[in-house]
């Protein structure tokens, strides 16, 4: 057989194996994606409010209020209104298509159409997502590096004792103190946050930084010790690679690994989890929409905007999931076939 | 370690330095002088307001939508779209007070150009009264018909349920009120001709716009027009260069509303002057806003806080045979004696001066009535249960709760447990802090642990009021967005009893009669003399405990002047009578 089809041959058989993972990862969202969707929904249905009062304030009549749950829908059975979350509900003013077709219809409160808002909003909470994460790593693992390479040694502990005061601050009084000192009195950067106005961005970022960045110090620290401790290192040493390359080259890579999977979790974290951040800062990212459909009692922003976030931490998972089979052969090979081919057979 | 020490001691140093040289007054950081930047407290709902009520669009729309009446802020009209006020003097108000008629404003255009004429005016209360989305219904429900008459004249007529069996009858069209009303004359009518809610809309426009009408389109006559929604944290209105009251009036060129619920977060950005006006200020820290140059405005609200007796609970409302006593004739009983115990137990100065509740800005409630409005009982009128009132310690005293609490009979009194009585508030810092003082309160002075606190979601509380099922006592606030007595009166009605704004489900006869007859009357001395006698039945009966009435708090910036005249006791403000004097 030629070498060429060969190696199509061998390439092929890496694509079938890591398609085989990804599906078998997409296939795991279903399930989740669905027990998600079933839980809140349950909340929000237990949850004591009523959505017609909601709607028509505290001062409606009694007739007004009996007519409006009855044009949302409210009086169905569980089943069904769950049923209709998820496949749609037919009315000429609260009707929608459904969680399953991307339309929950619109706010009770905005009256705005719930994915929309969804999608002008998560951008804003992706740029304080991806710029926490980068400061995170940007000053984490190179941290992470130096404190590993000197463990125990003073500034190591000074390190470690950073680390665990940003992983256990509050964020809402990080933020405080951050403004106090920030703004309040040194004026160089302002208190309120907004996406077109990059100054503004610093100390929300920060803020959200602080404990991502405590995370993966610690996470590369760890790794990066016990992978400087194994066989292969000492033999790079003994062949007479300076320490440099040891560290980087080889202790470094390898040690990425489990920082790569945490550096995944806090992105798909800080998607969600930035609304105490976002409050403060007054900044228009999905978690202020979160927080103020909470305070309203507004049912389906509340549901769009859960599901959403937990849609985005599923796929981010999955992202991580699959750059892991990348990046680490020994995943890959759980997926293989036992039908092998070796080079030169025929 | 010799390193180490001095470069700390130099960076403490360095910060001490730049610290002391930190300014004290706000600055505008470098943004336009001729933008106004206005704190709410949430984001407003869409800016429609004819269908949404909350104070935080209310606050957008009145300077988009005008009404056909205004309101100053001592609480006097002036015509607005309408020409002239109507009155039965200028014969535009039948003589039975039921009809109104109202010349309309000519030459006024919409914000896109459309002219303003009747049929907006009949669109508009139309919406009012007959969109299903409407949450202003009720406050408008007095009206019976809106007619066009010509293109500059318009007939509104006042009504009344032909039976109070109709109240939970859905009027869904004009023809359904024509059906279960008939003509009344209707007291508050020129207080509700200038609400917001009844801000005049473009008909064209809003039928074309459908439902994004209000967050991606918004047209009125104001002099500010809607200039962007770009997210729920902001939205921009700009000075309506055309407007017919004159453009040249009007100080600011452009309002930012900007969202923002944390209020210690409201105060730094009031100091930062990275914002212009709040309202939602954080109180503890009112002495630091000022030492930073900043100006706070008080004056008289229109909220009163109070405690509500449940009348359907066996510990101390009323019930005869078992049953809650709708007949208004109480009778003395063992929970009276209890509920009146618990009444002079209150003191509200305290927690009028308690730093994090009101922190001063609040002045004790003597009964259920706002201070200037129809029907409040001025001073102490001798030989009325309002004499035992002082300002000091509002109805408090000792002596005769303790006597009140000394007829209890044996048998009752055994039934009394540590924490008893049951008193629900909101789950809001505010509510929760009040009724811990309270307990406090009837503690120190009963001898006895009787009240527990439960905070609960207020859609809860007004669930529970519906049938006054869980709670012995409810400690609530009322707003009056009309600043007319009738609103008030929803809180002690015996029509109200059901609809869960009635927490005591108290029904009193000469109560509801003199309500009837204030509302119903277009004779400022007939109902001012209505309401008052409702009020001295009300503090004999004491199902209610007034308590205070909070005061309007604003803290702005120095460059903006003008604030007696432009700020309400509704905690709105009239952004286009503010002046620039910086």
């Amino acid at each position: 057989m030629p070498i060429s089809l060969l190696f199509l041959i061998n390439i092929s058989e890496k694509g079938a194996v890591m398609f085989r993972y990804i599906m078998s990862r997409i296939l795991m969202l279903i399930p989740v994606l669905l027990g998600v969707t079933f839980i809140v929904f349950s909340l929000m249905y237990i949850t004591p409010s009523d959505p017609a009062q909601i709607v028509l304030g505290a001062n409606a009549s009694p007739a007004a209020y009996k007519q409006m749950r009855e044009d949302m829908g409210l009086n169905a059975p569980f089943i069904v209104q769950y049923g209709r979350f998820l496949f749609g509900y037919k009315h000429p003013i609260f009707g929608y298509r459904g969680l399953f077709f991307g339309d929950l219809g619109r706010s009770y409160v905005s009256n705005r159409i719930i994915f929309e808002v969804i999608f002008n909003s998560f951008p804003n909470t992706l740029i304080l997502a991806i710029g926490a994460l980068s400061l995170a790593l940007i000053l984490g693992i190179p941290i992470g590096i130096f404190s590993a390479t000197k463990p125990y040694s003073v500034v190591d502990m000074i390190f470690t004792v950073l680390a665990l005061l940003g992983a256990s601050m509050p964020v809402f009084w990080i933020a405080m103190v951050l403004i106090f000192i920030f703004s309040i009195h040194l004026h160089i950067f302002p208190a309120i946050s907004n996406p077109n106005n990059f100054i503004s961005l610093v100390l929300p970022i920060i803020t959200l930084s602080l404990s991502s960045l405590a995370i993966i110090m610690r996470m590369t620290r760890s790794s990066m010790l016990e992978v400087m401790q194994q066989d292969y290192i000492r033999t790079a040493r003994v062949k007479g690679m300076d320490e440099r390359t040891v560290v980087f080259k080889h202790g470094l890579r390898n040690a990425l690994i489990p920082v790569v999977t945490v550096a995944g979790l806090q992105f798909g974290g800080l998607l969600g989890g930035a609304v105490l951040t976002e409050k403060i800062f007054s900044y228009p990212g999905l978690g202020s929409i979160m927080v103020d459909a909470i305070y309203q009692k507004d049912t389906p922003q509340i549901l769009g905007s859960v599901c959403f976030v937990a849609i985005t931490f599923t796929v981010i998972n999955l992202a991580v999931d699959i750059l892991y089979g990348f990046i680490d052969p020994r995943i890959k090979s759980t997926f293989s076939t036992k039908k092998k081919l070796v080079r030169g057979n025929q | 370690m010799k390193k180490l020490l001095s470069i700390v001691l130099i960076c403490l140093a360095l910060g001490g330095v730049v610290f002391a040289q930190a300014k004290k007054a706000p600055s505008l950081r470098n943004r336009d002088p001729d933008t106004l930047i206005f704190v709410l407290a949430a984001e407003p709902q869409p800016l429609d307001p004819n269908i949404y009520t909350t104070s935080n669009e209310a606050q957008v729309m009145r300077e988009i939508n005008e009404t056909l009446i205004g309101m100053r802020s001592d609480d006097t009209f002036y015509p607005l779209l309408a020409e002239t006020i109507p009155t039965v003097e200028n014969g535009l108000v039948s003589k039975d007070g039921s009809v109104y008629t109202v010349k309309l404003r000519k030459g006024v255009r919409f914000h896109n150009g459309n002219p303003f004429t009747a049929d907006d005016v009949v669109f508009s209360f139309n919406r009012i009264l007959h969109h299903p989305r409407s949450s202003a219904k009720s406050m408008f429900s007095a009206i019976l018909s809106v007619v066009k008459v010509d293109d500059y004249t318009v007939k509104i007529t006042f009504g009344r349920l032909k039976d109070p069996e109709y109240a939970t009858i859905a009027m869904n069209s004009w023809e359904d009120r024509a059906k279960y009303m008939v003509p009344s004359p209707y007291g508050p009518a020129l207080n509700i001709l200038s609400h917001y809610c009844s801000g005049i809309e473009d008909k064209e426009t809003v039928e074309a716009a459908g439902a994004d009408y209000g967050t991606k389109v918004v047209v009125g006559t104001g002099p500010y027009k809607f200039a962007s929604w770009p997210n729920p944290q902001q939205v921009q209105i700009t000075r309506n260069e055309d407007w017919w009251g004159g453009a040249k009036t009007i100080a600011f060129k452009n309002v930012v509303f900007r969202t923002m619920s944390e209020a210690p977060q409201v105060n730094n950005v009031l100091i930062t002057g990275e914002v212009d006006m709040a309202s939602n200020i954080s109180r503890i820290d009112m002495s630091n806003l000022e030492k930073n140059g900043l100006i706070i405005t008080t004056n008289p609200g229109a909220i009163i806080w109070y405690c509500a007796f449940n009348m359907n609970s066996d510990l101390v409302g009323q019930k005869k045979d078992g049953k809650l006593d709708l007949s208004g004739q109480y009778t003395e009983s063992d929970s009276t004696h209890l509920r009146r115990a618990i009444f002079y137990s209150i003191n509200p100065v305290p927690f009028i001066k308690q730093i994090d509740i009101f922190n001063g800005y609040a002045t004790p409630a003597n009964q259920m009535m706002h201070p200037g409005f129809l029907g409040y009982v001025e001073g102490a009128p001798v030989g009325t249960p309002l004499a035992e009132f002082n300002e000091k310690s509002g109805y408090y005293n000792r002596e005769k709760a303790l006597a009140e609490f000394a007829k209890l009979s044996p048998e009752f009194r055994a039934k009394l447990r540590p924490e008893s009585v049951t008193m629900v508030m909101s789950n809001v810092t505010t509510h929760m802090k009040i009724a811990n003082n309270i307990k406090d309160q009837v503690k120190t002075t009963l001898g006895v642990d009787l009240v527990k606190v439960v905070p609960m979601v207020n859609a809860q509380i007004i669930q529970q009021s519906k049938t006054g099922d869980g709670y012995d006592i409810a400690l609530k606030s009322w707003f009056t967005p009309t600043m007319d007595p009738d609103y008030t009166c929803i809180i002690y009605g015996g029509d109200s009893i059901g609809t869960g704004m009635n927490s005591a489900l108290y029904n009193n006869d000469i109560v509801n009669k003199n309500i009837q007859i204030g509302r119903y009357s277009v004779d400022r001395k007939a109902r001012g003399d209505a309401y008052f006698k409702a009020q001295i039945q009300l503090m004999t009966d004491k199902p209610y405990c007034p308590l205070a009435y909070e005061n309007v708090v604003f803290a702005s910036h120095p460059r903006v002047g003008n604030l007696d005249q432009a700020i309400f006791k509704t905690k709105l403000v009239d952004i286009h009578l503010l002046t620039k004097l910086q």
